[in-house]
């Protein structure tokens, strides 16, 4: 993969095309360019590939066929597909509504992502569903394959505002309850205002299914730009609180960084595939990240 | 620093309205919708910066002007040596301007005067001796705090000045004497004859004997004698008495006694003594007493003429005919004599009496600088101080940001070492 040649898309210009699938096609197709393998790639009823037999593969993937005509062992490799369920948990609480200075909100990108995986993964025939959590409210689809449903997905996509309370426990619980018995969670969310995310996240992983976490951020968020004496009001309680943001800078950053780290670093204890995915990167470059962190992981059989 | 109105100073209360104002109009922090304050919250409290004043060099420069208007209110002076020194040498004229001076010489004169000195009051044109004593009262207070000097402007004569008029100024008063001519001179006309002064008492009979004397003495052209000249005759050749004292009060003896003498003394007298003795009807008799003189006796010894004063003019009694030569060249005499004193005793300066009666005021003892003296120089502080504020808030808001700013940056350092 040539990701330097490679001409990102930028998140507000992505942000103000109204069609969410064309969207999602550029993003998909961007983060495609050079990629040979899908991040879900895993054992399926579809053959994919065959490869030389290693000691501990499962005997009954062994192609006899093959070891009768050439006397050489090679196990068959299968592409997974609606046996691995996809389900994608949006936060939709009311933080997510925050933009930064270029004017994207981070439940735009969040849509955005949502869009570009759902795309992704309907055209390699994997089942997707959604599942949009608030503390009111919120819609659910089911993983299903095929066009219709991608188009349905993304109508619930583009008209997914940020509009409700936090809720991650709940929404990542009725999402998982969804997968049935074992699947991908794919976790949409700035991880504000949940003290409980991570005892749910580990009862997921419990489960046995995958869980990725795409950490949607905006850059404001990560350092305060400096304005001054700022009123800041929490989109979600709605309380104030009167600072001096250069007085206050440093640390605050200091206090981000280390929450990211914190998240970042559960994520790897527990096996979770953690993905940076701030409102200022092209999305198409989040979604290429997320595919090479994935490709070791789905290439060998399950 | 001397203070005209100290009392001023409490205006100073007013340096609470550009404070109030300075905190009162601080600018509210933007509103910013946050996803989450909990970061926030961990990060730092509560800027104390909001608390605080905004724009300190325009609040420095309020209460700077605030401060100035006070002084200024206050009527301050600065003290210093060399001001204090000027102030000892400023000069205030007391100008007393005589009547009947030459208008337009002495109205020169007067600003002349005026301009030379720091300040002045001017008496007059009126009669010396009428606003002397209150220009002197005047003096005597004003001497102790301001060099004074007393200005006299007048014709030069003894009669409207007398010397022992200047000794009556106090030592701490300049005396200063200016002589100007009068308006215009008088005539002898105007000041009256002998013949005016003469009072003839004639023995009865001799009626007729007044009218030639008197014109007689209207051909001498001599000036009218201060003092009057009484002239009587011996009833049945004998002298009649003179009064045994002087009568109180009289301030003529001196020039009565100099008259006398003078008339005793003249030849013509005597020599008309001599020639009238032959006319004598009678011995003359009479005693003589204190104060009166014989001016004239006859070759026996025969007192023909006595003199003396009797308070109100110089008698001369005659022994003589009424008619006799004595008589006539003893009032020639008399009036000779009496002028030649007038004009001695009520002359004119001289210019070395001016000179000498001049003398430079005194310095003051001590002058502190009264208050107030600066309260223009003060004002003109205030207006520039306004200017100056005006300046400031009319700078673009980008200048006034910067320097906003800067200071901002100190504050935030300042705030960053406290939390530290």
């Amino acid at each position: 993969m040539s990701g330097s040649s490679q001409v990102s898309l930028d998140p507000a210009l992505l942000a103000r095309i109204a069609d969410l699938e064309l969207a999602a096609r550029l993003i998909v197709e961007g983060a495609r360019l050079g990629a040979h393998r899908s991040p879900f790639t895993g054992t399926g009823a579809e053959f994919q590939q065959m490869r030389p037999y290693l000691p501990g593969d499962d005997l009954k993937y062994l192609d006899w066929k093959h070891y009768a005509r050439t006397d050489r062992l090679f196990t068959r490799m299968y592409r997974e597909t609606t046996e691995w369920p996809v389900m994608l948990a949006l936060d939709r609480s009311r933080s997510m509504a925050f933009a930064g200075d270029h004017g994207v909100t981070k439940i735009q990108t969040a849509s955005l992502l949502a869009a570009a995986l759902t795309y992704l993964l309907v055209q390699q025939g994997e089942a997707v569903g959604l599942v949009t959590h608030g503390r009111v409210g919120g819609d659910a689809l089911p993983a299903r394959t095929g066009r219709p449903h991608l188009v349905r997905m993304l109508g619930v996509l583009s008209k997914t505002v940020a509009d409700g309370g936090t809720d991650l426990a709940g929404g990542i619980g009725r999402a998982a309850a969804r997968l049935g018995r074992r699947g991908c969670l794919v976790l949409l969310s700035d991880l504000h205002g949940t003290d409980d995310l991570h005892a749910v996240l580990r009862q997921v992983r419990r489960m046995g299914h995958e869980v990725v976490l795409f950490h949607v951020l905006a850059p404001e968020e990560r350092s305060l730009p400096a304005r001054g004496d700022v009123q800041f009001v929490d989109l979600e309680s709605g309380e104030q609180l009167v600072a001096s943001t250069a007085a206050i800078r440093d640390a605050y950053a200091a206090r981000v960084d280390e929450f990211i780290a914190a998240q970042r670093a559960f994520a790897t204890a527990e096996g979770i595939t953690y993905v940076d995915a701030g409102t200022a990167r092209p999305i198409d470059l989040v979604l290429r990240a997320f595919m090479q962190q994935r490709a070791p992981q789905a290439g060998g059989p399950r | 620093m001397t203070w005209a109105w100290p009392w001023a100073w409490a205006l100073t209360v007013a340096a609470i309205l550009p404070l109030v104002a300075h905190l009162w109009s601080r600018r509210r922090p933007a509103a910013i919708l946050f996803p989450t304050l909990r970061f926030l919250r961990a990060a730092s409290p509560i800027s104390r910066r909001l608390h605080r004043v905004q724009a300190w060099p325009l609040l420095l420069l309020r209460l700077l002007i605030v401060a100035a208007v006070c002084a200024a209110a206050a009527g301050p002076t600065l003290e210093v040596s060399w001001r204090q020194a000027a102030w000892r040498e400023r000069l205030h004229r007391i100008i007393l301007v005589d009547v009947g001076l030459a208008a337009n010489e002495t109205a020169t004169v007067v600003a002349q005067l005026q301009r030379s000195a720091s300040s002045s009051t001017v008496h007059g044109p009126a009669a010396i001796a009428e606003v002397l004593a209150a220009a002197i009262a005047q003096a005597s207070t004003i001497a102790p705090q301001v060099r004074t000097e007393l200005v006299l402007v007048w014709d030069g004569s003894r009669a409207s000045l007398a010397a022992g008029d200047v000794d009556d100024v106090p030592a701490n008063v300049g005396v200063q004497l200016v002589v100007q001519d009068r308006a215009a001179t008088p005539t002898a006309s105007d000041e009256g004859t002998l013949a005016a002064a003469l009072r003839i008492e004639l023995p009865p009979g001799e009626k007729d004997l007044e009218g030639r004397l008197r014109a007689s003495a209207e051909t001498l052209r001599l000036p009218a004698p201060a003092v009057p000249v009484t002239v009587r005759w011996a009833e049945a050749g004998q002298l009649p008495s003179p009064p045994d004292r002087q009568p109180r009060g009289v301030a003529l003896p001196g020039v009565v006694v100099r008259a006398l003498e003078d008339i005793a003394a003249d030849p013509r007298v005597r020599d008309a003594a001599e020639r009238s003795a032959r006319a004598v009807a009678g011995s003359a008799g009479g005693t003589a007493s204190a104060g009166s003189m014989v001016l004239a006796r006859a070759s026996d010894g025969t007192p023909l003429l006595r003199g003396f004063g009797d308070g109100r003019s110089l008698v001369l009694d005659f022994a003589t005919a009424p008619g006799a030569p004595l008589t006539w060249w003893a009032l020639v005499s008399a009036g000779e004599s009496l002028a030649r004193l007038d004009a001695a005793a009520l002359g004119r300066w001289s210019a070395s009496e001016v000179t000498a009666a001049r003398r430079s005021a005194p310095l003051p003892p001590a002058a502190s600088l009264p208050g107030g003296l600066d309260t223009r120089a003060a004002w003109a502080v205030v207006l520039a101080l306004l200017a100056l504020e005006q300046f400031w808030r009319g700078r673009p808001a980008g200048a006034r940001g910067a320097a906003g700013s800067q200071q901002q940056g100190t504050s935030d350092v300042a705030e960053n070492s406290d939390a530290a």
